[in-house]
């Protein structure tokens, strides 16, 4: 293993925030959503085991409780980290298996343009969630 | 952590990527497009963990999320503490234990029904 004796950012000005090209983009925003979404896997395990801290009626009054903009709002933002984390994902495992390595950069707009197409889709669920209206589910309903 | 335990961690973490991909979509499609109840109530979830299927899901997501969850925040973490190998992993390997043995008896509360 390396230890990092020097700054790599110094020694390297590419990798510098505003230098940042489309494939650093795609790695550091795969890290930061990668990590967020850890943060929230660990809290829902908690919200759901509250029956294991005070049975069904803990478990209802904890879903009541997080019936809330707030709430909604940060699932939003978690759907939002999630399809660009898994479309990314899969962008990755096609480099793994080699394919499309030299378009990295292609489908990196490839990535943003379907998690924006699903995003459509799915705020249909949250709309549903937020104002707690019933609009149909699917847009072609 | 030896190359050998190093690249099994990696072939894991695609692994688990490939199952999450389904699971996942899974999980989000039942919760939110397939029309149940309004609210998500004990008994609700109760009701349907009846189902075999359900059940699996749910395990699975628990174990596999935990794993690659945990494992990314390892190579993420590596990649700036290049030192903390083991005692970080083994912090980790607890952490996931703990969290896995908690949310799966919350999981036998809801498929036992009470």
């Amino acid at each position: 293993m390396y230890p990092l004796k020097h700054s790599p950012v110094r020694a390297n000005p590419d990798l510098l925030p505003r230098h940042y090209r489309q494939g650093m983009w795609a790695w550091i925003l795969h890290r930061l959503t990668g990590l967020g979404i850890v943060l929230f896997l660990l809290m829902h395990i908690w919200e759901i085991s509250s029956v294991n801290r005070g049975g069904g009626a803990a478990f209802n009054e904890t879903m009541n409780a997080l019936r809330n903009p707030l709430a909604a709002f940060g699932e939003l933002v978690l759907f939002i980290a999630v399809l660009y984390h898994g479309i990314n994902g899969i962008r990755l495992i096609l480099f793994d298996l080699g394919i499309g390595v030299r378009r990295q950069r292609a489908l990196f707009w490839g990535v943003l343009v379907v998690s924006g197409a699903l995003l459509a889709l799915g705020l249909s669920a949250f709309l549903r969630l937020i104002f707690g209206t019933a609009p149909a589910l699917v847009p072609w309903r | 952590m030896s190359t050998r335990e190093g690249s099994w961690a990696w072939i894991l973490q695609r692994l688990t990527a490939v199952l999450l991909l389904a699971l996942l979509g899974a999980h989000f499609f039942v919760l939110h497009f397939v029309p149940s109840e309004t609210y998500i109530t004990f008994s609700g979830v109760a009701a349907r963990l009846q189902g075999v299927l359900f059940w699996v899901i749910d395990f699975g997501l628990l174990v596999i999320s935990l794993y690659h969850g945990l494992n990314g925040v390892r190579a993420v973490a590596l990649d700036y503490w290049p030192r903390v190998d083991r005692s970080l992993s083994l912090a980790l390997i607890i952490i996931g234990l703990i969290a896995t043995l908690y949310g799966g008896r919350a999981l036998t509360v809801f498929i036992r029904g009470m």
